[in-house]
């Protein structure tokens, strides 16, 4: 039997089991072989008893053997044939021969010898006569020992085997009765046992799993004997520990519950009380964040007024001693404005809140126009920019990445360079190592001939607020934050930034940067056709001059580099073209303006690279002047023009024909002055006031661009622009908006603006952007000197207008104010932050703002509204005074 | 009267011839020193004999005994030779034929067949009998039956000598035999009954191949049977159910020996071949009362025995 199968048994069962199979194995057994040996037996008792009479009977039969008296024989044979078994007694005389039988059925007589045989359904007994004595000699003397078996004849007892049979039956059939009454008995005797072994068993099972399905109170209430009794009262026992336990369990768990319910209920109340701190701190980081906007803008209004009005004054008529102070002025109000700027970024960086873009832009374009950016500041100071880009870059390398932080990165550095460079030059190393076939690693190397920083304080430089030295700070000035944003900014782009220096030799930045490179269009892949030109090209600075004339080789068949002006002089008119390149340095300025005039006299055509600061007053049609640093395509396209009848910003401007503009902008003002930008350089415009119509008119002209206000009515630049993006997801939008905040500018990102650009617009970034996120012909991007503000006269606008629009807009604002009208206050106020905004009217900007702030809250503070309004007119009055004064 | 003058004769005579002889060997006698027994075999029985012989022998002379497998370490040839059982007699017989031999405990017909077929001369040779003589065995079947008048008795091949012997003493005791000779392949049964159911008395004589242990036992049935009385000749055969026997023990016959060879050893000649002169009567009182039949007491028949020979 399996033990599985006994498993499945109950305990009643197995004690029965149990008790049953030895017993009935050893009856079995035991039964078996008694009925084996009985049966036996009977076999052996009648072979016995067969062998018995035939023994007797021939021993009895001698004498009628003897005396051949049959009759004696006959009667011998009487009494065992009266046995129910013996079938037949045979006499036969000694030679086998048949004498006397006393039944009449066929026997089969085997040979005469002792033997006991079965044939059928008879036993055959043989057995000899034979003749017998008695002991009758005293000695040996009368005769000898003798042998006298004589066997006189034979006797066999013929026994049939029904007795037998019928014996064996009986046997079998009274043992068999016996086992199964034993059997029987057994089992009820089994059952009864195992009744009362298993009965207590079962009741004690029952009461322990009434125990453990939770009934602690079931007992043992029977009385059993010996160990079940025992078994009985510690089960009892043990309910009570289980029970005591478990009420006592339950009792620490209630406890615990309540403790941990308290302990909920008190962690709750401290998250809350945290979600309010939270919450307290949120609004407090926002109110930071509001501050710090509103103090950078309330720090760069008056400042941009102050650069505005030096500005003017620079255009007066001025001494020189004034136009020095006023340089003077303008130089550090350009450099507060950089420390806020530093401050405001380094804030931000701070609080994590600058995002890096991911857009395409052209890093060589980048380098030339963070040099530009620095070269009055360098030019003036007499050094020298110098680029290298190596033949392996291609001028219309095109990668993915941010720019703007770029561009604000390697201008930080390269400032700081010319800042802390006296003499000789700063040089951007750019070098290009493949990484995969999708991105290469980007090294650009800054190297200024300065001052050096000792080794002890290199590390101390990346830190906040620290500069080499203390007194660096009264000699050059700045926040100490320059290269602290560098490395942070650089770090979010995934970058390094390195600096290694050498005292009194100058210093090395080394930015390292994995960018995305795109791949270029078979177009850029053609090289610059090499003119037929030869070219002798003059530089004093050496490396300016190696630099300058690599590219020069390029694009020209024949190039002689010199350093020497006599040389110059003497050489010149044998060549076509004759590059002179103006030293930065001052003291070397009149030497080759001499041998430029004699030059200039000669007739031959000449490219000066020239520093900004010099005015150089030529009219001859054969000078170009290119200002240093000099991209490689204007050193291409000055030799390639003979004459000069156009400026290159002309060209430029008619090559903008094809870009078609959407313009979503409410205030009129601000619309005709983007407008009259666009127009300027030949962008097709069309005009929307809000974004609803915007989305009409990009519907009608498929335009290549979209320009959105972020604050319109009817439907805000934030709807329309999603719409846009959702029904033409290639379309850019670039957003314009006057809010510095970046919570604003974040949402108008994932609305889906590829670029925010800020109030007042700036033409140039504003073109730039236009070119960069249509995709322009490379060719036509040539970029410009990109001034910080615009000037509006350019584009044809009266300051009197503009004037006249914030006059009637303070108006509508004050007719609105007495009305009380929220919600018209806060769109005149808008209009009136935009063409602030646009037409960079810092006081108008900083009232309207304040304004906006308090329309914001829940109560307006109508005084403190109508303190602004009522300033917001003094403003505009002392405004149109002045101008009237001019 | 007759027979008392046949007796004084014959006294006579054997007194003379035993006073011729004793002289003869007398001289013999004196010379031998030592006497050899050769026993038939190590049974008890054959030792019984030697054992009496030796302690009844009153001559002072060295006695050394041996077996049949021992004879060849007798260092010299015996002086005086004793032989116990037919069988030792017969190797004496051929190993010793000069050596004077007195052969005791075999019965008469083995020693007169062996000597006849010896060339040794009955004059160094003499005997003891077993077998108790057939007047004295037939004088107790007269003291059993005083009025019995036939005896009945079978013969075999080697007893049939012995009928002559029988016929002698039944007129001496005054039967008439009615024998018959029975074979070794007869039926016992048919043969002894109606010799036994015709006659009154009826004397067993043995027999090896007459008389074995199927025809004693068919002898004793059948006299039991008929209630006649048979007179066996053995011990055994009375405790069997024989009604008598007279019979001679080892130690009866050592005695009688040692009294023949002390005669030899004074006197120097040897005595007649003799049956026993010592006997014992048994009677069965079992069968006695089984056929019916009365006897007188042991003593009275040892008493009337004695001096019938």
């Amino acid at each position: 039997m399996s033990t599985g199968l006994l498993h499945k048994f109950g305990i009643r069962q197995r004690i029965l089991l149990l008790t049953l199979l030895p017993l009935l194995f050893i009856s079995l057994v035991l039964g078996g072989y008694f009925t084996y040996t009985r049966l036996q037996d009977a076999q052996q008792s009648l072979l016995e008893r067969g062998q018995l009479l035939a023994r007797l009977i021939a021993s009895s039969s001698e004498f009628g053997f003897l005396t051949n008296n049959n009759e004696l024989l006959k009667s011998l044979s009487k009494g065992p044939l009266l046995e129910p078994d013996v079938a037949d007694i045979l006499f036969l005389n000694g030679k086998y021969e048949l004498i006397l039988r006393s039944a009449q059925f066929n026997v089969d007589l085997k040979a005469p010898a002792a033997q006991t045989y079965q044939e059928k359904q008879y036993w055959y007994f043989t057995q000899p006569i034979v003749t017998t004595g008695i002991p009758f000699l005293d000695n040996a003397e009368f005769q000898e020992s003798e042998q006298i078996v004589d066997t006189v004849g034979w006797v066999i007892v013929v026994l049939s085997e029904s007795r037998k049979i019928k014996k064996q039956e009986q046997i079998f059939l009274a043992n068999s009765m016996l086992l199964l009454i034993g059997f029987i008995f057994t089992f009820i005797l089994a059952r009864r046992f195992g009744k009362r072994i298993s009965l207590p068993i079962l009741e004690l099972t029952q009461v322990m799993e009434n125990i453990q399905t939770g009934d602690y109170e079931a007992r043992v209430t029977n009385t059993y004997t010996g160990e079940f009794n025992s078994l009985a009262f510690g089960l009892n026992n043990l309910a009570d520990t289980i029970h005591k336990s478990i009420k006592n369990q339950e009792y620490r768990v209630e406890l615990a519950t309540r403790r941990l319910q308290s302990t909920l209920d008190h962690l709750e109340q401290q998250n809350s009380a945290l979600g309010k701190a939270r919450s307290r701190a949120d609004e407090a980081n926002k109110a930071k964040d509001d501050f710090l906007a509103r103090m950078s803008h309330e720090l760069r209004t008056p400042l941009t007024s102050v650069v505005g009005f030096a500005k003017l004054l620079q255009q007066s008529p001025c001494s020189d001693e004034q136009l020095e102070n006023i340089r003077i002025i303008n130089r550090t109000s350009l450099m507060l404005l950089s420390i806020i700027d530093d401050i405001l970024d380094f804030s931000k960086l701070q609080h994590d809140a600058i995002s890096i873009e991911n857009i395409p832009f052209n890093l060589v374009e980048l380098i030339y126009d963070v040099l530009e950016m620095q070269a009055p500041q360098a030019h003036e100071k007499g050094l020298e920019l110098i680029a290298e880009i190596p033949d392996t870059v291609s001028p219309f390398l095109d990668v993915e990445g941010d720019p703007t932080r770029l561009r604000q990165i390697i201008s930080n550095i390269v400032s700081n360079a010319v800042k802390f460079t006296d003499s000789g030059c700063v040089e951007i190393h750019l070098e290009t190592k493949p990484m995969n076939t999708q991105q290469s690693v980007f090294t650009i190397r800054i190297i200024d001939s300065g001052i050096g920083i000792p080794q002890a304080q290199l590390k101390q430089l990346f830190k906040a607020f620290i500069q080499a030295d203390t007194s660096i700070t009264r000699r050059f000035g700045g926040s100490g934050l320059g290269l602290v944003i560098a490395k942070r900014l650089t770090e979010l782009m995934g970058g390094k930034l390195s600096m290694s220096s050498e005292e009194g030799k100058g210093t090395t930045l080394t930015l390292i940067l994995v960018l995305k490179v795109i791949p270029q269009n078979d177009q850029f892949k053609i090289g610059i056709e090499k003119l037929p030109q030869s070219v002798l090209y003059y530089e004093a600075n050496t490396r300016l001059r190696n630099a300058i004339t690599i590219e020069l080789e390029k694009q020209t068949s024949t190039v002689v580099a010199i350093n020497d002006l006599t040389e110059l002089l003497r050489l010149t008119r044998t060549y076509d073209t004759t590059v002179i390149g103006i030293p930065a340095k001052h003291d070397l300025h009149e030497s080759v303006l001499a041998a430029l005039s004699l030059i200039e006299s000669n007739g031959t055509k000449v490219i000066v690279l020239s520093p900004n600061y010099p005015n150089l007053a030529t009219n001859s049609p054969n000078i170009d002047v290119l200002n240093k640093p000099i991209r490689p395509q204007r050193i291409y396209q000055a030799l390639h023009k003979t004459p000069k009848t156009e400026t290159a910003t002309t060209e430029e401007k008619k090559s903008e024909q094809q870009i078609r503009i959407v313009l979503a902008e409410d205030n009129e003002f601000n619309s005709i002055l983007i407008k009259k930008i666009l127009n300027a350089y030949n962008f097709k415009t069309y005009s929307a006031s809000t974004g609803l119509e915007a989305i009409k008119l990009v519907e009608e002209h498929q335009p290549d661009i979209v320009l959105m206000d972020a604050h319109m009515p009817v439907m805000d630049g934030f709807e329309a622009t999603r719409q846009i993006k959702t029904r033409w997801p290639d379309l850019p939008v670039i957003a314009l908006t006057a809010n510095i905040i970046p919570r604003e500018h974040t949402t108008l990102y994932d609305a889906g603006v590829a670029k925010v650009l800020l109030k007042p617009i700036n033409d140039k970034e504003l073109v730039d952007t236009i070119r960069l996120l249509t995709q322009n012909d490379m060719n036509t991007k040539t970029q410009l000197p990109c001034p910080d503000t615009t000037d509006i006269l350019e584009y044809n606008i009266e300051h009197d207008q503009i004037h006249k629009e914030l006059q009637s807009l303070t108006n509508k604002l004050k007719q609105a104010y007495e009305l009380q009208h929220i919600a018209t206050i806060k769109e005149i106020n808008h209009q009136l932050a935009g063409i602030a905004g646009l037409y960079e009217l810092p006081e108008v900007e900083c009232c309207v703002a304040e304004i906006q702030v308090l329309l914001e809250s829940e109560i307006p503070a109508w005084r403190s509204i109508w303190k602004l309004i009522w300033r917001l007119c003094r403003s505009l009055q002392i405004k149109t005074q002045t101008e009237n004064q001019k | 009267m007759n027979n008392r003058k046949w007796n004084i004769k014959k006294i006579r005579r054997a007194s003379m011839l035993a006073i011729v002889l004793f002289i003869s060997i007398f001289c013999q006698a004196l010379a031998a020193s030592k006497l050899t027994i050769l026993v038939s075999s190590e049974s008890p029985v054959y030792q019984a004999v030697g054992l009496t012989v030796r302690k009844t022998l009153q001559s002072n002379i060295h006695i050394e005994e041996y077996t049949p497998t021992t004879i060849g370490t007798i260092p010299a040839p015996p002086q005086l030779l004793l032989t116990v059982g037919s069988s030792a007699f017969k190797i004496a017989l051929e190993t010793f034929p000069d050596i004077p031999v007195i052969a005791s405990f075999l019965p008469r017909r083995v020693f007169e067949e062996s000597l006849s077929n010896s060339p040794r001369t009955r004059e160094n040779t003499t005997a003891i009998f077993i077998d108790q003589s057939m007047l004295r065995q037939l004088t107790l079947a007269r003291l059993i039956t005083p009025d019995g008048t036939t005896i009945g008795t079978v013969f075999g091949a080697s007893s049939i000598k012995e009928r002559q012997r029988l016929y002698q003493a039944a007129t001496a005791t005054g039967f008439s035999i009615k024998s018959v000779l029975l074979n070794s392949d007869d039926n016992p049964v048919n043969t002894l009954q109606p010799i036994i159911q015709e006659t009154d008395v009826f004397l067993a004589i043995p027999d090896q191949s007459a008389f074995n242990r199927a025809s004693a036992k068919w002898s004793l049935f059948m006299t039991l049977r008929a209630k006649k009385p048979l007179i066996g000749f053995s011990e055994k055969y009375v405790d069997a159910g024989a009604l008598a026997a007279v019979f001679s023990s080892p130690e009866q016959m050592g005695k009688q020996t040692a009294e023949a060879l002390d005669a030899f050893i004074t006197t120097g000649s040897w005595p007649e071949p003799q049956h026993p002169k010592y006997f014992t009567v048994k009677i069965n009182r079992q069968s006695a009362h089984s056929i019916q039949i009365q006897l007188p007491t042991i003593e009275t028949l040892q008493h009337q025995l004695e001096g019938v020979n």
